[in-house]
């Protein structure tokens, strides 16, 4: 496993070098927005992240798909490797490639945003403070959902590139994470559907879309949408493998 | 004789085709093994059913000792490398990035073999050019420098030749048999340029429609293909005789039959068979080529 890890960690390292930049600079632009918008860093941000990690899903995609369109996972295969490693290290190496991601988007985006405030560039802090506060600890109990949600989420682009096995995986998982964004839309034509809520919830794609508003929530309970989303990924990933084990490869 | 790998009764059907229809072959250490087939005969299905990139219908495999269904045929598979159809290569990366990937792959310690694998190859001046800007025959003989990572003592090469110049099939030639000389590699060719493979193998398997029809060693093909003098007596046992006397290399095949590996004298050899009383029934020349027997071969397996 270790060695398919360093492989898979030696392939996407200049990816890695490529997306730290980008990732502190949609950070610092998502803080000048929502400090320009609301006069506060800790509203707003959720939708942004729901992109990024749209985005990142396809960039995950398209690199595992680059195994199968080169054939190179036979030189896996050949010398040995199992099938069951070879899928837990895709999973394991862009899990933590987005985990990563996650970390530096939201450092970068409370660091900068605090930053603006401290500066006062933008007249902020108006909003009366308890209310700041009370945005404030949404936003912090949020986060560590979004910790989860983000990597949890790359378990179905994992699942899609290994079942496709080619080149269409990337765009395939951006179309696929975009249609699930209709359940978060249908929340707010159905706000009374327990159906709806409760698929909102489960899916990771959902919880980061919505997830300032059920933050905001008396009852809000992150380890609930935690849990949920280890489900979906240990899901994801015994079906994905269930698939991809007796899968012929070319 | 030891085997590197032996195989009962494989079979892969895709829905109801049927790929390989029970192939039992047997690739003896040390061994260049010819596999040869027409496209579509089942060559490529087989030696991806030995590469663990697909699983068998029905049927089984032993590899180094170890049965396809043990846990260990990990182990066994990391004793061998293959090169499968096309190159299974980085575009974007250099030859030597592809083999470090595969060293890192292989776990293995240090990258010290990567300078002496792409000379071997012929590879070594290739510097910062990536391999999506390699000719064809790069790319393959980078791939074969994917496969002796790690030193395999099983190289397995599905159709290595093809789209390859002559200059090229002179190298990967070459390249083969100095690898089965000097490292020991046991060497499983696929192809359907039997010329070729004339020139390498030491053992034989014809393939067609999914069914081994025969398995022979070079020697017994040189034998079978050798130019000789396919005669019909009314008794052999005379013929045998009186070629004996006639220091003539002959082989009995029958009561009735023999083959002839010389021009002698026939008057001669007609008189001497006449005042034994063994009359000549037939004689006809016998010259086989690889291809020809092959094709009659395949057209003998269909007739069946």
């Amino acid at each position: 496993m270790s060695k398919l890890l360093s492989t898979e960690l030696y392939k996407i390292r200049e990816k890695i070098l490529l997306f730290i930049p980008i990732m502190i600079g949609f950070g610092v632009a998502m803080a000048f927005c929502a400090i320009s918008n609301s006069n506060t860093i800790y509203i707003g941000v959720s939708r942004f992240v729901f992109i990024f990690g749209v985005i990142l899903c396809g960039i995950t995609g398209m690199l595992i798909s680059q195994d199968f369109a080169y054939n190179t996972i036979r030189n896996k295969l050949i010398i040995g490797h199992t099938r069951l490693n070879i899928y837990l290290s895709y999973q394991i190496i862009f899990a933590v490639f987005i985990f990563l991601m996650t970390v530096i988007f939201m450092t970068a985006y409370i660091v900068s945003g605090n930053l603006f405030s401290y500066m006062e560039v933008f007249q902020i802090n108006q909003l009366a403070p308890d209310i700041l506060q009370i945005y404030r600890e949404n936003f912090f109990k949020a986060l560590p959902v979004y910790f989860i949600a983000m990597p949890a989420l790359t378990t179905l682009s994992v699942f899609i590139s290994v079942t496709l096995k080619n080149s269409t995986s990337g765009v395939v998982t951006i179309i696929l994470a975009d249609a699930l964004s209709l359940f978060p839309a249908l929340n707010e034509f159905f706000p009374e559907n327990k159906f709806i809520e409760y698929i909102n919830q489960i899916l990771p794609s959902s919880q980061i879309y919505l997830i300032e508003s059920f933050s905001a929530q008396s009852d809000f309970s992150p380890v609930k949408y935690i849990l949920f989303s280890l489900v979906f990924a240990v899901a994801m990933i015994a079906l994905g493998y269930a698939l991809f084990r007796k899968a012929d490869l070319k | 004789m030891d085997y590197v790998l032996k195989t009962n009764a494989l079979c892969k059907y895709y829905r109801h085709f049927k790929a390989l229809n029970g192939v039992t072959m047997n690739i003896p250490k040390g061994a260049i093994y010819g596999f040869v087939g027409k496209n579509g005969a089942g060559k490529t299905t087989f030696i991806r059913l030995i590469c663990g990139l697909q699983y068998p219908t029905s049927g089984d495999f032993v590899l180094y000792g170890v049965k396809n269904t043990d846990k260990a045929i990990a182990d066994s598979r990391s004793r061998m490398g293959a090169v499968v159809e096309t190159p299974s290569i980085y575009p974007n990366m250099t030859a030597e990035d592809n083999l470090k990937m595969q060293y890192r792959l292989l776990g293995m310690p240090s990258f010290d073999g990567i300078q002496e694998l792409l000379k071997l190859v012929g590879l070594e001046n290739t510097g910062k050019k990536k391999a999506k800007h390699f000719s064809l025959g790069m790319k393959q003989r980078l791939s074969i420098a994917i496969a002796l990572c790690g030193s395999p003592d099983f190289l397995i090469l599905d159709e290595p030749i093809n789209g390859l110049d002559p200059q090229g099939i002179i190298e990967i030639r070459e390249l083969i048999l100095k690898l089965n000389r000097e490292r020991q590699i046991t060497v499983l060719i696929s192809s359907h340029i039997l010329d070729e493979l004339s020139k390498l193998a030491t053992h034989y398997g014809f393939i067609d429609s999914g069914r081994i029809v025969k398995e022979m060693s070079a020697e017994e093909l040189e034998q079978a293909c050798r130019k000789c003098i396919h005669t019909t007596v009314t008794d052999t046992k005379i013929l045998a005789r009186v070629l004996d006397g006639m220091k003539i290399t002959y082989k009995i095949l029958d009561d009735t039959t023999a083959d002839i590996y010389a021009k002698p004298n026939f008057t001669q050899l007609v008189l001497a068979l006449s005042k034994e009383n063994c009359e000549v029934i037939t004689m006809e020349e016998h010259d086989e080529t690889l291809e020809s027997f092959f094709v009659n071969l395949i057209g003998g397996a269909n007739h069946e």
